[in-house]
């Protein structure tokens, strides 16, 4: 649950929220996302107040300005990793042939475009998070939300994986990254913002960023 | 046992919605079942039922007063060939008049009857009991007992009193029952025995009637000779009529054929939709549930114990769908057995069938609990480890798609490929719809078919039958008809028998006198007669398959006679000839009854009050209504109906189970889509499609099920009952525009089964189903 939160992210921000379990990161990221409604207070992203909205509202909302990664990943094991990211570009309303040229563009930056007729089971973990990843830009969201996006890796890929959102970041894309790793998010982001009991308790630069 | 009880009591208390499913689902089929077996059962043989039950006589001898006294008669039951007889009873032919007084300006079609009039003062007795079903038996003058047949379409109540005519003083009786006996014609009633003399008309001749069990008479050649035998034990011409049980039995399982091959049907397609669906349910829950299994193996179930708490969990709510099922299956069957029974004018049967209410449930607790161990048993037999990860049982390779190009919305074109996801469930389910299908295709046409039957065999053109009772000659009754202005035509007829040489039956005929051409006989095949000694047959029965262009020998009056069969018509009657064919050997007889047609326009109620007013004793008038009067309309109707609805509620139950197994299944997939933003309006339109195509395959597949159902089962009605038509004279009762209401129907079914998985699919958390906390 979240208590009492007044937060901005602003745009190309690469901001890290961090606390044990039960803190609230991933309320968090859901109230940002429109699956969940704040019990009292706003929301808004991208100029666009989410309270007031429907659900088929915040649906064609979500579907255009939020891009999610789950720490699971949550492919759709009946579709291929093509299909799995195509599906996001026509749920958006997107032209099938532009659709379709992007998507492979994307698999191909994260490296798996030689796997794209593959299915999810086939692929390892590292490989099913970079399906999810391509999944949530296919539409260019104005946020990507990524809750514990490491959190099923080992540490190796883990870090693969980290590498991408930063250089995603890097090109401009806002992302907002839910995490109990201090050091990965002191490594990784610009912004590390610490929460407790759904309070935040501190809004603070990262010591080493480790980053380039 | 115990923990496998315990978790499967908890699973039913836990899976309420799968529970209802099965018990509701449980119940239909049982309650269909107990239905269609009582009724199977009750009416197969009414007859052999209604036999023994009354102690039905083998035989029924009218013997002529004039040439035969009572003793002789009396005295044919020592015979050796008799094991058995009742009688002999004063008879009579009677008419009568409903209503207290003789109004002979008020006779109306529907009022003036011609009845035998037996005098019986017991109805019970060794051999032919007669049932009373309303009211009482007689106990003195006055009063008169109908047959239940005779009331129902004289809309005559116990109570109401009846005049008889031919008699100077017109005595007024009072229907003070309604009885039932093995004899099928309606026009019969009973008085106290020494009163049937007062009741018979001037210069009519009196009856004695015997009944009859012989030691051997299995078969129509057994009753020829024991009729040989009777004949030969009375004075020469004493016989005057008889009819033997044979003959009852065949009219009786003539009507009944009819409806218990379309009832055999009808059970089979239901109890045939219902197993499917039940398998379907059962099967889903259990593939639903593999981790669930794999966590009991887990922790120390063993494979036959996993079996055990899935088909206790599926027999709970079946068994306590047998104890309402069985009764209500018991109640639902009673008005047919009763329309049934009174359609064969016999006593009702019993609901309740002990071997029928213990097999049924029987059965069904069978299917239920093999469609309940077979999947657990393969459940059981996985890695528990397999089962817990995989959770669900794995889908087919067809389950692999691509999105492809989107010709319809992509969220339809995802739903309809979850319909077949799992083959056997979407398979089993669109199977259920196509049995609802077919049969809605075959009810539609067997009804067309009827109407159709009813339009061939339409009441030809005459208006107005006139019987001749007693002394009162033809050409005086020719001479009352033609006074009257509205006449156009006069036909008399009269029924005969034409000995068939090699043959143990008689064909009954029908000899026309007049311009018989004009009456209009729909014609099949050929032409009408035009001269002597040639003949019409009639397309409903054709005991010997003769054929146009036949020339046959038989023999009238004992006479030898050739008859040369020039058509077939749409008629009841067997044969047809002209009245030349019979003058030639019986030259005294004359017509008993007249075809009357009247000019058009004419009032023919009018008429008939006319008619009848003009001889109110000797004439009975009656107009003719349309139809052929098959009267099994109602109870076909009854059931169509009934398991119409039933099949439906199925079809509907097992489209709305697959789908609520279906999107229990993709709730990850259903919160996923959901969280990159598919609507809500979006996911009931997907789970809506997955319905559509179910629907669609069940119906494009049930309509040619249902038209060669149509067909195989009218040429087996015709068959079993001896028509010579067959399905190809019904086949335009078939109406492609109600094949396609029928095709919509099932659809629309399929997509009514689908809104409440839609509509909770679409309330899918994402929060909750994907752990997002």
């Amino acid at each position: 649950m979240i208590d009492d939160l007044s937060l901005q992210v602003d745009e190309g921000e690469f901001t890290a929220i961090m606390g044990p379990s039960g803190s609230g990161k991933s309320t968090l990221l859901n109230l940002v996302a429109g699956l969940d409604r704040p019990t009292s207070g706003t929301v808004t992203v991208g100029g666009i107040a989410l309270a007031g909205l429907s659900e088929a509202e915040l649906a064609r909302f979500r579907r255009s300005h939020i891009g999610f990664v789950f720490q699971f990943f949550h492919l759709l094991n009946n579709l291929n990793v093509f299909d799995n990211v195509l599906i996001a570009a026509q749920l958006s309303g997107a032209k099938e042939a532009a659709s379709r040229v992007r998507t492979q563009q994307l698999l191909n930056e994260l490296g798996i475009g030689a796997k794209a007729r593959e299915y999810p089971a086939k692929l390892s973990g590292g490989e099913r998070q970079r399906v999810a990843i391509a999944r949530a830009l296919i539409n260019r969201p104005a946020v990507v939300l990524a809750d514990e996006p490491t959190g099923a890796l080992d540490t190796s890929t883990g870090e693969q994986v980290m590498e991408l959102l930063v250089a995603l970041n890097q090109r401009g894309q806002t992302i907002l990254l839910a995490s109990h790793d201090l050091k990965l998010a002191g490594r990784y982001t610009r912004r590390i913002i610490n929460l407790r009991d759904g309070k935040m308790t501190a809004d603070s630069q990262p010591l080493d960023t480790g980053r380039k | 046992m115990r923990p496998v009880l315990t978790k499967a009591f908890a699973d039913v208390r836990r899976h309420r919605l799968q529970t209802l499913v099965v018990f509701v689902i449980a119940a239909l089929a049982i309650t269909v079942g107990a239905m269609g077996g009582t009724l199977l059962v009750q009416t197969s043989s009414p007859y052999d039922h209604a036999f023994a039950e009354l102690s039905g006589p083998h035989l029924v001898a009218v013997f002529d007063a004039r040439k035969v006294t009572s003793s002789q008669v009396a005295a044919t039951a020592r015979l050796a060939s008799v094991a058995a007889a009742a009688g002999p009873w004063v008879a009579a032919e009677v008419p009568f008049e409903k209503g207290g007084t003789h109004l002979t300006a008020t006779a109306s079609f529907s009022q003036k009857s011609t009845l035998t009039v037996l005098g019986r003062d017991d109805p019970r007795g060794n051999l032919d009991r007669v049932q009373i079903v309303s009211g009482r038996w007689v106990r003195g003058p006055g009063e008169i007992v109908v047959t239940r047949s005779f009331a129902i379409g004289r809309a005559i109540l116990v109570g109401d009193r009846i005049t008889a005519l031919g008699t100077l003083d017109k005595s007024v009786l009072t229907v003070v029952g309604e009885a039932v006996d093995v004899d099928p014609n309606p026009d019969r009633a009973w008085v106290a025995s020494g009163l049937v003399a007062s009741l018979n008309p001037v210069d009519a001749p009196l009856s004695y009637v015997m009944a009859y069990r012989f030691r051997v008479a299995s078969s129509r050649s057994d009753i020829r000779a024991d009729l040989n035998a009777l004949e030969a034990a009375v004075p020469a011409g004493a016989l005057a009529n008889y009819s033997s049980y044979l003959d009852f039995r065949d009219s009786y399982n003539f009507n009944n054929s009819l409806i218990l091959t379309f009832l055999l049907a009808f059970v089979v397609l239901a109890v045939g939709a219902v197993a499917v669906i039940v398998a379907n349910v059962v099967t889903g829950a259990v593939l639903a549930s593999y981790r669930e299994i794999g966590i009991l193996k887990a922790i120390g179930f063993t494979p036959r114990q996993v079996v055990g708490v899935f088909v206790i969990q599926m027999l709970l709510p079946a068994l306590a769908a047998c104890l309402v099922a069985v009764p209500l299956g018991a109640i639902a069957s009673k008005p047919l057995l009763d329309q049934a029974a009174q359609a064969l004018s016999l006593p009702p049967s019993s609901p309740f069938v002990p071997i029928v209410d213990v097999l049924v449930p029987a059965l069904g607790i069978s299917v239920i609990a093999a469609a309940a161990a077979l999947p657990a048993l393969r459940a059981g037999r996985m890695n528990p480890v397999d089962a817990i990860t995989t959770g669900t049982a794995p889908l087919g390779r067809y389950t692999k798609r691509r999105i492809g190009r989107w010709w319809f919305p992509g969220q339809l074109v995802l739903g309809a490929g979850d319909a077949f996801a799992r083959p056997v469930r979407g398979g089993l389910t669109a199977v259920a719809i196509l049995v609802g299908v077919a049969t809605l295709v075959f009810a539609n046409g067997l009804y067309s078919a009827i109407l159709k039957f009813n339009d061939l065999f339409a009441q030809p053109n005459f208006q107005v039958t006139v019987s001749r009772l007693g002394g009162y000659s033809d050409p005086a009754t020719i001479e009352v008809l033609q006074r009257q202005p509205e006449t156009n035509l006069i036909v008399g007829v009269r029924q005969f028998a034409a000995a068939v040489p090699g043959q143990p039956d008689p064909v009954p005929g029908t000899i026309f006198s007049g311009r018989s051409e004009q009456l209009g006989y729909r014609i099949a095949e050929g032409r009408w007669f035009a001269k002597s000694n040639e003949a019409v047959l009639g397309v409903v029965l054709n005991p010997y398959h003769w054929r146009v262009g036949q020339e046959v020998a038989v023999r009238v009056e004992a006479e030898n006679v050739r008859l040369r069969i020039v058509g077939t018509c749409y008629c009841f009657w067997t044969l047809g000839i002209d009245w030349s064919t019979y003058a030639a050997v019986a030259p005294n007889a004359q017509p008993v009854d007249y075809l009357v047609q009247l000019r058009p326009g004419t009032n023919v109620d009018a008429y008939v009050t006319r008619v009848s007013a003009a001889q109110p004793d000797f004439l009975f008038p009656e107009a003719i209504s349309s139809g052929t009067g098959l009267n099994i309309e109602a109870i076909l109707d009854a059931m169509v109906a009934a398991l119409a609805l039933i099949l439906g509620a199925i079809a509907g139950l097992g489209v709305f189970n697959t789908l609520l197994l279906t999107t229990r299944e993709r709730v990850r997939d259903i919160a996923i889509l959901k969280a990159l933003g598919m609507t809500p309006g979006q996911v009931t339109a997907m789970v809506t499609a997955s319905a559509g195509v179910l629907g669609l395959v069940g119906a494009l597949l049930g309509i040619p099920a249902g038209i060669g159902l149509y067909r195989y089962l009218i040429d087996a009605m015709a068959r079993l009952a001896g028509f010579s038509i067959s399905s190809d004279t019904f086949a335009s009762a078939i109406d492609p525009a109600h094949l396609l209401l029928v095709a919509l129907a099932g659809v629309l079914v399929a997509l009514l089964g689908a809104i409440l998985p839609a509509r909770w699919a679409a309330r899918t958390s994402v929060v909750n189903v994907l752990n997002l906390e």
